[in-house]
């Protein structure tokens, strides 16, 4: 990669933004954070990151709402989504509105309509993470 | 007075380091070195918060964390974790952590000053005392919320909306990070997790990191034990926050007058002890004479009843006590239940009209 990658993070856990932040910064990557979905949405059209790393479970707006918005407004449809959540994975593209053409594992991305979801279940090591984060980034 | 530090390291550079910075501010600062005397200085000095080395010898600072979360008189005090790089790396993300927060090591003087103050204020601010509907206008109408460590009544007849607002609570002491269990006679886990889906109020995460326990009961079986077979079931979850009972009506079923009774007796009893107890209730299950000695045992009592205005039927919740309210109590709400959103109250005027 020519830059450093920009990574949003979006969870209202502090302490779980927290433990992201550092880890992405000491690995060098640019982080920006948001405690709430409609923050998550306002930093990601102002400041188009790289990556938005999205916790599902949030109150008013939770990350289904942020997801399908974020894929609804052209100027945010193209930010690559990692999402994390403790919910199981086949209930996802009900809920943020598509089908999905092949199930896959946990972990693994599958096809839901023509957008491809990336998601990692809850709990996670930090370095797990980390190594999703490259894995995504440098495709 | 003086909020007092207890600093957990094996490494007396590290304690001594945290000392002089914590007492720069004004804290009291005791130290230790090992879990064992981790845990006794804990329980004997009740510090305000623990600053907890990750690694130790012996038990380590995970294991020394849960023993301080299960005791009575040490759950309550936040823990700050020290952490080296390679432990902030192993870190898990997402678990029902017993970590208030954490300070990287080495350790930074500003870092620690400003997580310390971060956590102190947070407990200040955060401690909820009430239990909410997880909506104002609902908390509002009921006189700010039920009072935590309250018996809590909610009785009415058949569809007139315990359930939902047994639901409704449920939710707001999830939001407000309470550890809840709930035993019910009506529902399933899966049909519990998928009614409340209904209402718009997701669950899910809550099971699974344990937030939430469900424990579905058949009272049935149970015949005229049902009652003391719940208590010892409650006294069991000694520890959690709050505790729901959805409902009290099949196991009143066979009981005699006073093994009811004593179960409220015994319930206010938990309650006493710091624990929160909501219980539902058919207002047609007992008589009425014995609905009003249950009535004056609790410390909050909401009344639901489903009653006809003009054509239509309304659901109206009457708060008739609130022992330790905020704001005075003998509201009636009106509201109608709405699929995918939940309670909803409905204006007076629009009620008669």
């Amino acid at each position: 990669m020519a830059t450093t990658a920009h990574i949003l993070v979006v969870d209202d856990d502090h302490l779980t933004l927290k433990v992201v932040e550092q880890i992405l910064q000491r690995h060098g990557y640019q982080v920006s954070t948001a405690i709430n979905g409609a923050e998550g949405l306002e930093l990601a059209r102002e400041l188009r990151p790289d990556l938005m790393i999205l916790d599902m479970m949030m109150p008013v707006i939770d990350g289904y709402e942020v997801y399908r918005r974020m894929k609804s407004d052209a100027r945010t449809a193209d930010i690559a989504i990692l999402i994390l959540s403790a919910i199981a994975e086949i209930d996802f593209p009900a809920r943020i509105g598509s089908q999905p053409v092949a199930g896959g594992r946990s972990g693994q991305p599958y096809e839901a309509k023509s957008i491809s979801i990336n998601f990692l279940s809850k709990p996670i090591k930090a370095k797990e993470l980390l190594a999703r984060v490259a894995s995504l980034l440098s495709h | 007075m003086r909020q007092k530090i207890l600093a957990i390291d094996p490494d007396w550079a590290t304690t001594d380091l945290v000392k002089n910075s914590l007492r720069e501010e004004g804290y009291e600062v005791i130290t230790a070195a090992d879990g064992s005397e981790a845990l006794k200085k804990a329980r004997h000095e009740r510090p305000d918060v623990i600053l907890l080395a990750a690694t130790l010898p012996g038990m380590d600072g995970e294991s020394v964390a849960r023993h301080l979360k299960v005791h009575p008189d040490t759950a309550h005090i936040p823990i700050i974790f020290l952490i080296t790089e390679d432990e902030l790396e192993n870190m898990v993300i997402g678990a029902d952590s017993v970590a208030t927060d954490y300070v990287l090591k080495p350790i930074d003087d500003a870092e620690l000053k400003g997580t310390m103050k971060a956590v102190l204020g947070e407990e200040e601010e955060e401690k909820k005392t009430v239990i909410s509907c997880g909506s104002g206008e609902l908390d509002n109408k009921m006189g700010g919320g039920v009072p935590l460590g309250s018996l809590t009544l909610i009785e009415g007849s058949s569809g007139a909306g315990k359930s939902v607002l047994s639901q409704q609570m449920i939710w707001g002491s999830l939001q407000d990070r309470f550890r809840l269990s709930v035993f019910t006679t009506e529902n399933t886990i899966q049909s519990l997790v998928r009614q409340m889906r209904s209402l718009n109020l997701e669950i899910i995460d809550f099971l699974l990191l344990g937030r939430i326990r469900i424990y579905p009961v058949e009272v049935a079986q149970l015949g005229t034990q049902a009652p003391t077979t719940l208590l010892q079931a409650m006294r069991r979850e000694r520890g959690r926050d709050i505790i729901f009972l959805d409902s009290l009506t099949a196991a009143m079923a066979h009981s005699p007058i006073e093994a009811v009774l004593g179960f409220f007796e015994q319930a206010k009893r938990l309650c006493a002890d710091g624990m929160t107890i909501v219980v539902i209730l058919h207002s047609h299950a007992v008589n009425s004479e014995l609905l009003v000695r249950i009535r004056s045992l609790c410390d909050a009592h909401l009344q639901l009843r489903s009653e006809e205005v003009g054509k239509k039927l309304v659901k109206t919740l009457e708060v008739t006590k609130v022992r330790g309210a905020d704001k005075t109590t003998g509201n009636i709400i009106s509201f109608e239940v709405e699929p995918g959103w939940g309670m909803r109250i409905i204006p007076v005027n629009k009620v008669k009209g």
